[in-house]
């Protein structure tokens, strides 16, 4: 599904086709999910439906092209994962991941085993050995399909402190995996 | 912590130039020609944004049921939407029984108030509460009465005449709604309380949806409602059809083609986000550019059938 047919895709649900919408659905439940389940993993579901209700209920007065349309519902999906952490009166893994949390064993894996993961699991060792910020830019913009300048307006940022933490993240992973930090 | 200040020093040094980092975090950078050291990110990346898996489409169909609901205007049928609702009515109908009978009924019935413009109240009514405090506005349950009738020639109220359902685009308001949450919920009852074996049936998807919504089981969600069906008004369950009792925040003059006239969801009060608040404007995303809404589009759906 390349972004031409979602883009056609998101016209048409927005007029009601049905089969329109199943698209835009399938494209986009996934990668949402994944945000998701990564800050919240045992309400992901709930907060998914709750996210495309909301861009559902707001369809009517959205205007803008698919992008805005991804960089919409992933900024809704923050509120959420925020809202839902406010209502448990306990910070987000947004910025409380610091690294010494469980790891599953099967993340360590070497990179031809990387190649056959499960998306979320991919999702985790991507980001799992980086700090939050770093971490939500590259689920931003890998999760998301989000530009810098999206990612930096999602997180009231400037676009060259996104960029800042894009790089660094990249090198920390570049490091990570060049120094065998991996084994087989 | 970082400012804008800090690019140049950063990138001095850095195995990555624009051009790599942007093919790496989108995914374009295949593997094998990734620079030493991303060869694994370039994996996990392509890994990460994978395509569907089995557990990653739940509530497929009422997330596409309140698509096909809050478009503006009358419904696009196509023989196909009609066809499959046939055929999954046709299925329940033989596989569950009486029990699912019924519930199927009223689900048609819910979903031909769906294509009067509206979710249904249950889940209409949790939806315009739980929007209101992030600036988006649905319209109240109440609100649908006189919303979209001319909309009923939709396919859903077609699917509900082809199964034998008397609803009629009067009948099939917020009226249908708390019938048919107790229909559903009495065959759900009637089915040893487990929607995974019903987890084909578009009736107990939308027994989920709607419990999900409220935040809760089906079980819970089923207690919830009164026993008997028709008398949802006080209970203090799901908000009944009655006017006047919408959820609150959400206005009841609203109808769903206009949620939010000339007001792209971009004003969000109570958006503080401890991560940093999301400042995005949607409206704003692509200033003056929206995509252009071409002739046939729908049309051309059918083709790359997901189904």
């Amino acid at each position: 599904m390349d972004d031409t047919d979602l883009t056609a895709a998101l016209e048409a649900a927005r007029s009601g086709d049905e089969e329109a919408a199943a698209i835009l659905f399938i494209a986009l439940n996934p990668p949402l999910l994944r945000y998701l389940r990564h800050h919240v993993s045992g309400v992901a579901e709930d907060l998914a439906a709750e996210v495309w209700l909301g861009v559902i209920g707001g369809l009517a007065g959205f205007r803008g092209d698919l992008a805005g349309f991804r960089a919409w519902m992933f900024s809704i999906a923050r509120r959420r994962v925020a809202d839902h952490y406010d209502s448990l009166e306990r910070r987000p893994r947004l910025v409380e991941l610091d690294g010494s949390e469980e790891i599953p064993e099967r993340l360590d894996a070497a990179e031809p085993v990387m190649a056959a993961m499960a998306a979320q699991d991919a999702v985790e060792a991507l980001v799992r050995a980086l700090p939050p910020d770093q971490a939500e830019v590259v689920l931003l913009r890998v999760l998301g399909d989000l530009s810098v300048k999206e990612v930096a307006e999602l997180m009231g940022r400037s676009p060259g402190s996104v960029r800042v933490l894009q790089h660094r993240a990249l090198k920390r992973l570049a490091v990570r995996w060049e120094h065998g930090v991996v084994t087989r | 912590m970082t400012s804008p200040g800090d690019v140049n020093g950063e990138m001095i040094g850095s195995p990555f130039d624009d051009a790599t980092a942007e093919a790496l975090l989108r995914g374009t950078l295949h593997p094998d020609d990734a620079p030493p050291g991303t060869r694994e990110i370039a994996t996990l990346v392509r890994a990460a944004k994978a395509e569907a898996g089995p557990d990653e489409l739940g509530g497929q169909e009422a997330m596409v049921a309140a698509f096909v609901a809050a478009a503006p205007g009358p419904q696009v049928v196509t023989p196909l939407t009609v066809e499959r609702r046939r055929r999954v009515l046709a299925k329940a109908l033989t596989v569950k029984g009486a029990a699912v009978t019924a519930a199927v009924l009223f689900a048609g019935s819910a979903a031909a108030a769906s294509a009067t413009g509206s979710l249904p109240a249950a889940i209409q009514a949790r939806v315009s509460s739980g929007l209101a405090h992030v600036g988006i506005s649905l319209p109240s349950p109440s609100s649908q009465a006189n919303g979209h009738a001319p909309g009923t020639q939709g396919a859903a109220a077609h699917g509900a005449g082809q199964a034998g359902g008397p609803q009629s685009s009067q009948a099939v308001g917020p009226s249908a709604t708390g019938p048919a949450a107790a229909g559903l919920c009495t065959a759900f009852t009637a089915s040893g309380q487990s929607t995974q074996t019903n987890g084909n049936s578009t009736a107990f998807r939308n027994l989920e949806a709607a419990a999900a919504v409220a935040g809760q089981t089906v079980a819970q969600y089923c207690a919830a409602l009164p026993t008997s069906s028709g008398s949802t008004s006080d209970s203090g369950g799901p908000p009944s059809s009655t006017p006047g009792n919408a959820s609150p925040g959400s206005p009841s003059s609203s109808t769903p083609g206009n949620a939010s006239p000339g007001g792209p969801p971009s004003s969000t009060p109570g958006n503080a986000s401890p991560g940093g608040p999301p400042s995005s404007t949607p409206g704003n995303a692509s200033p003056g550019s929206p995509p252009s809404s071409t002739p046939g589009n729908s049309g051309g759906h059918g083709a790359s059938g997901s189904h």
